[in-house]
């Protein structure tokens, strides 16, 4: 526990987390100007998807430090084997996920979604529900864990920046923009809003094109499943990096 | 000198190099007669970008600092045919996109600020150039989505956008120059 503890404190320190994390809250001010659409968006976990990059890439880093330090064969020398050294990395991506947690808490008090967001010109109104709030959190940690697993089984600091572009490159047209493609569950950070069938057009919640936020529901029910899916992809990912390499 | 380049050129990480390059053509592909064409190609310019990027690095510049050939001509021999690579890629995946000429110069506005930004922070002593690479992909990844429009979004044509993005090469081009020098010519 020592050694997470150790852990958790780089990685909080690690200057892309940081950077994540002031890209999280610029992007929370945005949305706090925003209307509820966007909000709800926000809410649904995408005001932690520039944290959930900066995890992964610090995660990243972290999982590869010793490598990069040349202390491998030293480590190789002590009492606790390589598999204490990456529990201690996963474990310590909890930390990430409370600031995460604590994210989303300010989002709902910014954005006063208890009483609810306005979501649609017809005046819709729609309080998140507690499993569109985990989603964002839910995601730093499968993106954390992600870090550390790559770290071990693709040791190298190049993976990991093309990962991200090419999660956002994913993320914007099929959950920013709120395509509704059933594809979008796929991704860790999904918007939950349902618009008018075929009336979508590429926009962002925020945006005031024609015919764009026609949002009539949220499916919250699927945001559960999503949930589930998130939870055993963090389980999986962190039985992967925690497995023995060679067996 | 040709010898020189044919050295260095085989120090390069060709394997973080071809990955970004790699995954620039895949999303460009994927994206292409979307409505996230012009995401697309700017996502792919950043990883473009990124290319030059990890050639600043040099793991045996210590070693070789003591030797005749300046620091910004070995800098130059080793981002030279990255950036030849970079640039050409861009060039095809730019005419097979489809986006208009106007928003296709404000992306390569971008990526040129971009890549002269990253090569200029993996020149900083002390910073590795993959560390460079994940901060420019964070920030501008995150960047797209909490900055407002008119910073990233390519077709806004948002004067102060393109103004940050002429400050942004300006300040890269000078930081690359500066930090090129000779160490023993800083002093």
């Amino acid at each position: 526990m020592t050694l997470a503890a150790v852990e958790s404190r780089c990685l909080l320190r690690h200057p892309l987390l940081l950077a994540g994390l002031a890209l999280s809250v610029v992007l929370l001010l945005a949305g706090a100007r925003s209307n509820g659409a966007m909000q709800a968006m926000l809410l649904d976990g995408m005001a932690c998807f520039p944290l959930a990059a900066g995890v992964l890439l610090a995660a990243n880093a972290g999982g590869l430090r010793s490598r990069r330090d040349g202390t491998e064969e030293l480590f190789a020398a002590m009492p606790s084997p390589a598999r204490t050294r990456t529990a201690a990395q996963v474990l310590a991506v909890g930390s990430a996920v409370a600031l995460a947690v604590g994210l989303v808490a300010a989002a709902v008090l910014a954005f006063g979604a208890a009483d609810g967001l306005v979501v649609s010109h017809a005046g819709l109104r729609h309080v998140p529900a507690a499993a569109e709030l985990a989603a964002g959190p839910l995601a730093v940690a499968v993106l954390g864990v992600l870090g550390v697993a790559l770290a071990r089984w693709v040791p190298s600091p190049f993976v990991a920046p093309p990962l991200v572009v090419g999660l956002l490159a994913l993320e914007v047209p099929l959950d920013v923009w709120g395509s509704g493609a059933g594809a979008r569950w796929s991704l860790p950070f999904v918007n939950a809003a349902t618009s008018v069938p075929g009336a979508w057009v590429p926009c962002e919640p925020g945006d005031v094109v024609a015919r764009c936020n026609l949002v009539v529901g949220f499916d919250v029910g699927g945001m559960a499943l999503h949930l589930g899916v998130l939870a055993a992809a963090a389980g999986l990912l962190a039985f992967a990096a925690l497995r023995p390499r060679g067996a | 000198m040709t010898a020189a380049a044919r050295v260095v050129a085989r120090t390069l990480p060709w394997g973080g190099i071809l990955l970004a390059g790699a995954a620039a053509v895949l999303i460009a592909a994927v994206t292409r007669d979307t409505a996230a064409a012009a995401l697309g190609l700017q996502l792919s310019g950043l990883l473009l970008a990124v290319m030059p990027v990890l050639a600043v690095e040099d793991p045996a510049g210590v070693t070789v600092a003591a030797l005749p050939v300046r620091l910004a001509v070995r800098r130059l021999l080793a981002v030279a045919p990255v950036l030849a690579l970079s640039a050409a890629t861009w060039i095809v995946l730019l005419g097979r996109s489809g986006v208009p000429a106007a928003a296709a110069s404000t992306l390569t506005l971008q990526v040129v600020a971009i890549a002269l930004a990253g090569m200029a922070s993996a020149a900083l002593p002390r910073v590795s150039a993959s560390a460079a690479a994940a901060a420019l992909a964070l920030a501008v990844a995150g960047g797209r989505l909490a900055l407002p429009a008119w910073v990233l979004e390519p077709r806004s044509g948002d004067l102060r956008g393109l103004a940050v993005w002429v400050a942004l090469a300006a300040a890269g081009a000078t930081g690359l120059l500066w930090l090129s020098r000779d160490p023993a010519a800083r002093r």
